[in-house]
């Protein structure tokens, strides 16, 4: 036997149309189950609607960590960054099992291509990367320019074109990014970058997000963490 | 690292914490104007949205997940996807619409969690409930009310609770809740039926009052 739920919904919330209402009276009289379904379900719409709106509680303002701002804090940290909160515990060991791997590479600039093999590449590529690479630049970057960094989504932006690429081992780098942002950063580190953001020394990832199953990217995300703190400097993102 | 010390920061005192009420807040800003100012540059107007929703995407977490820290874990992790996200937002949906979706994926995301977990044994200890032989005040009688009901709600299969709390604690409109879902009205209409007839049941149990086998967890199947 079929229920119709849909009407059913509507009767228990006094919307149903008077055309209806035969109909469904109909198979309630004959549907033993569907007559106690109503009563349970108006029952439980009553006890639902009854539920008061819940104040968040104290500790949840606690958690709200006050990243780069308030008192003796970087003046030149945006407001927002305020809300970034804090990472499901699992989350360090996965952050960190996912952006260790994929760090550098021994190469400059990674290309997408390239990357792409490295993410196929399996245990091999864990020790490769275990080095940590990281890309030197002398560039000072502000948030437009973090902002093409990301548009660029993992390949040289217009605004580095013409640096000289030079890389470091730093196996610190993407872990005090990390730590920065309490391990939000996910995805595929494409790019680790030591440069400086408004003045001060900055590490900037640039991580590559996906929708998942297996899909490509579509999604660059740029961390800028302070190098001599890790603590949380900037971020941008974009659709790629 | 445990989940208070976590949530103290990495750094402990150094950081110091901003004390701020998830409350509504009523600003002359539409949530619209305020993500085109987001993309613009203004950093603060993602502040002012978080403080507009913060309450309500803590009490969808809160009455899906049914445990206020990971509700509270949820709500963080919504807003930092919505941070995330925010500079590719194109505004197909209203934003509430989507700040809904990315909530509600969020609390399948800790469901999801849970079940790898093992779960601890929702009980309904008579010995918890006040002494029901003594008079008790009327908002006192609510309070235990609203308790079981938010034990009974864990009971409802998750597809049915997640469209139950929108509609009838949140209450957002059938249409709405099938924009955030991405599935038919009718669709909405069917699981909150069955997630009444659930809730209904459940709370029909705790109180020892005889049931039928639950109707919707054997459709569910």
């Amino acid at each position: 036997m079929n229920h119709p739920y849909e009407l059913l919904a509507e009767l228990v919330d006094g919307t149903l149309d008077e055309g209806d209402l035969a109909g469904v009276q109909a198979h309630l009289d004959v549907c033993p189950a569907c007559r106690e379904d109503v009563a349970h379900a108006s029952a439980g719409r009553e006890a639902a609607r009854s539920l008061p709106q819940v104040t968040a509680p104290a500790k949840l303002r606690q958690h709200v960590i006050v990243a780069g701002g308030g008192r003796g804090a970087p003046s030149q940290a945006p407001g927002w960054y305020r809300w970034v909160g804090v990472a499901a515990a699992a989350a360090v060991v996965v952050a960190i099992a996912i952006a260790l791997p994929n760090v550098g590479g021994g190469r400059g600039i990674d290309s997408p291509e390239e990357n792409s093999q490295e993410a196929m590449a399996g245990a091999e590529t864990q020790d490769a990367n275990s080095g940590g690479r990281v890309e030197l630049q002398d560039e000072n970057y502000d948030a437009t320019e973090l902002q093409e960094l990301a548009r660029a989504g993992g390949t040289a932006s217009a605004v580095e074109a013409n640096a000289p690429q030079v890389t470091s081992a730093d196996p610190s780098a993407a872990r005090c990014v990390s730590e920065a942002f309490d391990e939000q950063p996910v995805g595929r580190l494409a790019r680790l970058i030591l440069a400086r953001f408004e003045g001060r020394d900055a590490y900037i990832a640039v991580y590559l997000e996906g929708p998942g199953a297996d899909e490509p990217p579509d999604t660059a995300a740029v961390w800028v963490a302070a190098k001599d703190d890790c603590s949380i400097l900037s971020f941008a993102s974009a659709r790629i | 690292m445990d989940r208070e010390a976590r949530h103290r920061g990495r750094d402990g005192d150094r950081r110091p914490t901003l004390l701020v009420a998830f409350a509504t807040v009523d600003a002359p800003d539409t949530d619209e104007e305020l993500v085109r100012r987001f993309k613009d540059g203004s950093a603060d107007s993602f502040e002012v949205l978080v403080q507009r929703h913060g309450a309500r995407v803590y009490n969808l977490c809160l009455r899906i997940l049914g445990d206020p820290d990971e509700a509270a874990d949820a709500s963080q992790d919504t807003f930092l996807a919505v941070l995330r996200k925010l500079n590719t937002f194109r505004g197909d949906s209203a934003f509430t619409t989507w700040l809904h979706r990315v909530a509600v994926n969020a609390c399948y995301d800790s469901l999801r969690g849970k079940r790898r977990r093992p779960v601890l044994q929702i009980v309904r200890d008579e010995d918890e409930r006040p002494e029901t032989s003594l008079p008790a005040p009327d908002h006192a009688d609510q309070v235990v009310f609203s308790v079981d009901v938010a034990k009974a709600l864990l009971e409802v299969p998750e597809e049915f609770r997640v469209v139950l709390v929108m509609a009838d604690v949140q209450d957002l409109p059938y249409d709405e809740i099938a924009r955030v879902l991405e599935i038919p009205v009718g669709t909405v209409k069917s699981r909150m039926f069955r997630g009444r007839a659930a809730l209904g049941r459940a709370l029909g149990a705790s109180r020892g009052e005889p049931s039928s086998a639950s109707r919707a967890s054997e459709e569910e199947a």
